[in-house]
């Protein structure tokens, strides 16, 4: 029985919160690594996969809190996540995260099109997760989880005719960060299925010292809180797991030379519905739209119109027969 | 169950991993009208940097709207504007705008001049628009060389630089621009100078923060330079104004304190030229013309106080206004030949041009 609890509540909770956080590394686009640490559960000697695909378009411009007529600009992330985490026992997990990604800046002014796009292995995060011990299944759930982000990325792409890109194009920051995450969980009473969560991301981030090979580049320190809900129930023989949360982002101005760089950092607020599907035990897919709800950036930069991800997520605990226990509700 | 697991993450592989035959990293540049030309640059690749907009990305204007000065009211006093003449026709550029837009496509009487303004230089200097014949529009490339702005003309796809006033990559490169030196002041004076004149309007068509600096603190943190440049300076502060003049790949530079009292004016030689540089700190101004006519007289000038525009006065008893202008005397009606010249912060300068002098050094 806890067994089977502890890998519903896994692969729940896997579901609800993961990707949730998705962030950017920078204010007009980049790669959604540090929203995306931290599975939100651990099965002791069970291995947690995920894969998805991260849609992440920019498109509105704006100045401060107020939407510019302007529609000419468009920044698109698209990436590739591989996500795994193993835990050790009870307490103990480590979540390792990689990324593939495709950048684009496409400017449609004049009736002309300009775009420049550059695409390659991005930034990963390797997350040491504690998990604090619970008394019972109805409990709180805690973890705390501290790790580096390892650039890996390139960082000094040129186009085609060897013009060095912006910070903004590259695939990867050029700069190891730290990464803060904490997961806080609670079923609810009357409904066990029924799960508020909520988490903390913070990074702060270090300097790429070889940016245009000379100069120093530091994006801002981001901060992300997400809180939401989410049930269970089931259509036949399938798993549906729909929730509902909130992110709100804090992101603070970039740097270069150590100088505050103009137009850079904001804090915005999206509303996040999700749906889960799991066809059968371990499994789920997964497709989380984001929608913008509110943005104030620093002076005038492009902000987050859409994002979709989805991927699938599997749990894979080796010579133990993992079952579900579906409920009727 | 396996095969359909082993299935979707297939699929979603293959979305991942799209594109991914070419392991240099980038995809393409381009589009319908990419930034960048075969055939090379006249500068070093490696230093031309993309700015982060994109080209387009910050729009040029072409024939905008103008408003009549006295109905314009969204420029400060201290605001520095960009202003030409050309016969009775006056028109001023406020930097408010420029820093939004960096380029106005205009005509003026039978003058087809793109206006081009880099923020980061704080250079601004006209360009003819008809080039071998064909008239053509300037757009932001959303290149930087030398943290300066590089144009590119639109019938050629052709890249500029500014300060060097010459195309750098294209197949015009090579071809040097046609300029139309602009009076740098402030809108203060500017008002008191030109109280007639037209004024670049906010109705852009575009929607942007105008008479809000888009930079911060840009202007006067001498720290604070975006993009590398190759060549620095510690004579100066980065960030102080200077009036440059080049002439045939040389560059001699003129500070605002050299005109610290009053309307102030220096005879001077460079690269075997005759000059004369007049200006004034307090109204923040900086002219400079040839001091040899039309007609081979080599005119002695002194400066004219609190008549602006009219700022020197000829041992003939002309006098001149800060277009070189003759609107008064024997020679009315003249025009001074000007100088190559712009006003730009002293960083930028050296970092073009770094065997420039600096006058009374």
């Amino acid at each position: 029985m806890m067994k089977n609890l502890t890998i519903i509540l896994t692969v729940f909770t896997g579901f609800v919160l993961t990707g949730r956080l998705t962030s950017q590394t920078c204010c007009s686009g980049g790669v959604p690594l540090s929203g995306n640490v931290g599975f939100t559960d651990a099965t002791p000697k069970a291995f947690q996969f995920e894969l998805s695909y991260d849609y992440n378009s920019l498109s509105i411009l704006k100045f401060e809190d107020k939407r510019l007529n302007d529609n000419s600009r468009r920044r698109l992330t698209q990436s590739g996540l591989f996500k795994f985490s193993y835990a050790f026992n009870n307490y103990f997990a480590v979540d390792a995260l990689f990324s593939y990604v495709l950048q684009e800046r496409r400017i449609t002014n004049f009736d002309v099109i300009n775009t420049d796009k550059t695409k390659g292995p991005g930034d990963a995060v390797i997350l040491l997760k504690y998990i604090l011990p619970v008394s019972n299944e109805k409990s709180t759930r805690l973890q705390l989880g501290i790790g580096p982000k390892l650039p890996l990325g390139r960082h000094n792409l040129r186009n085609s005719n060897g013009i060095s890109l912006n910070a903004d194009l590259q695939p990867g920051s050029g700069s190891w960060d730290l990464i803060g995450w904490a997961n806080i969980s609670r079923p609810l009473a009357l409904r066990p299925s029924f799960t508020f969560s909520s988490s903390i991301t913070a990074r702060i981030n270090g300097t790429n010292n070889k940016y245009f090979e000379t100069e120093k580049y530091k994006f801002g320190n981001s901060m992300q809180i997400l809180a939401g809900a989410g049930d269970r129930f089931t259509v036949g023989t399938i798993m549906m797991d729909p929730s509902l949360s909130f992110r709100y982002r804090r992101a603070w101005e970039d740097k270069i030379n150590n100088v505050i760089l103009d137009n850079t950092g904001g804090m915005w607020l999206f509303i996040n519905p999700s749906l889960g599907i799991s066809p059968f035990p371990n499994f789920i897919f997964n497709i989380i739209p984001e929608i913008p709800v509110y943005s104030k950036v620093v002076g005038t930069q492009l902000t987050p119109t859409f994002r979709l991800k989805f991927g699938v997520y599997y749990l894979f605990k080796k010579k133990e027969k993992i079952t579900f226990k579906t409920r009727r509700i | 169950m396996k095969y359909l697991t082993i299935n979707t993450g297939i699929i979603v592989c293959a979305l991942l991993i799209q594109s991914c035959n070419d392991d240099n990293g980038l995809i393409g540049s381009g589009g319908t009208s990419p930034n960048t030309n075969s055939g090379g640059w006249l500068i070093p690749e490696n230093e031309v940097r993309d700015g982060g907009p994109g080209k387009d990305g910050i729009p040029a204007l072409t024939n905008p709207d103008f408003k009549a000065l006295s109905k314009t009211d969204y420029v400060s006093d201290n605001d520095l504007i960009l202003g030409f003449k050309s016969g009775v026709n006056v028109k001023a550029y406020p930097h408010d705008i420029l820093d939004w837009h960096e380029i106005i496509n205009d005509e003026i009487g039978n003058i087809k001049i793109a206006v081009t303004y880099c923020p980061l230089t704080g250079t601004g200097i006209g360009w003819d628009r008809e080039i071998n014949g064909t008239v053509t529009t300037f757009g932001v490339s959303g290149l930087l060389y030398n943290s300066n702005l590089i144009p590119y003309d639109r019938e050629s796809n052709s890249n500029w630089s500014q300060m060097r006033l010459d195309c750098v990559n294209g197949s015009l490169k090579g071809t040097k621009a046609k300029n139309y030196t602009l009076v740098e002041t402030t809108w203060g004076t500017w008002k008191e100078m030109y109280p007639e004149s037209s004024v670049l309007s906010t109705s852009t068509g575009y929607s942007r923060s105008y008479g809000r600096y888009p930079y911060g603190s840009y202007r006067t943190n001498n720290s604070y330079i975006i993009f590398p440049v190759s060549n620095t300076d510690s004579r100066i502060e980065n960030k102080e104004r200077v009036h440059g003049i080049i002439d045939d790949g040389k560059v001699k530079t003129y500070r605002f304190n050299l005109f610290s009292d009053s309307t102030t004016v220096i005879t001077d030689t460079f690269n075997d030229n005759e000059i004369v540089v007049a200006g004034s700190e307090e109204i923040n101004i900086i002219v400079s013309f040839l001091r040899k006519t039309g007609d081979g007289t080599l005119l002695e000038f002194h400066p004219v106080q609190n008549q602006l525009p009219v700022i020197l006065e000829d041992n003939e008893g002309s006098k001149w206004d800060v277009f070189g202008m003759a609107v008064e005397g024997p020679r009315e009606g003249e025009q001074l030949t000007p100088t190559i010249s712009m006003i730009g912060y002293w960083f930028a300068w050296a970092a073009f041009y770094p065997d420039l002098t600096i006058y009374a050094e």
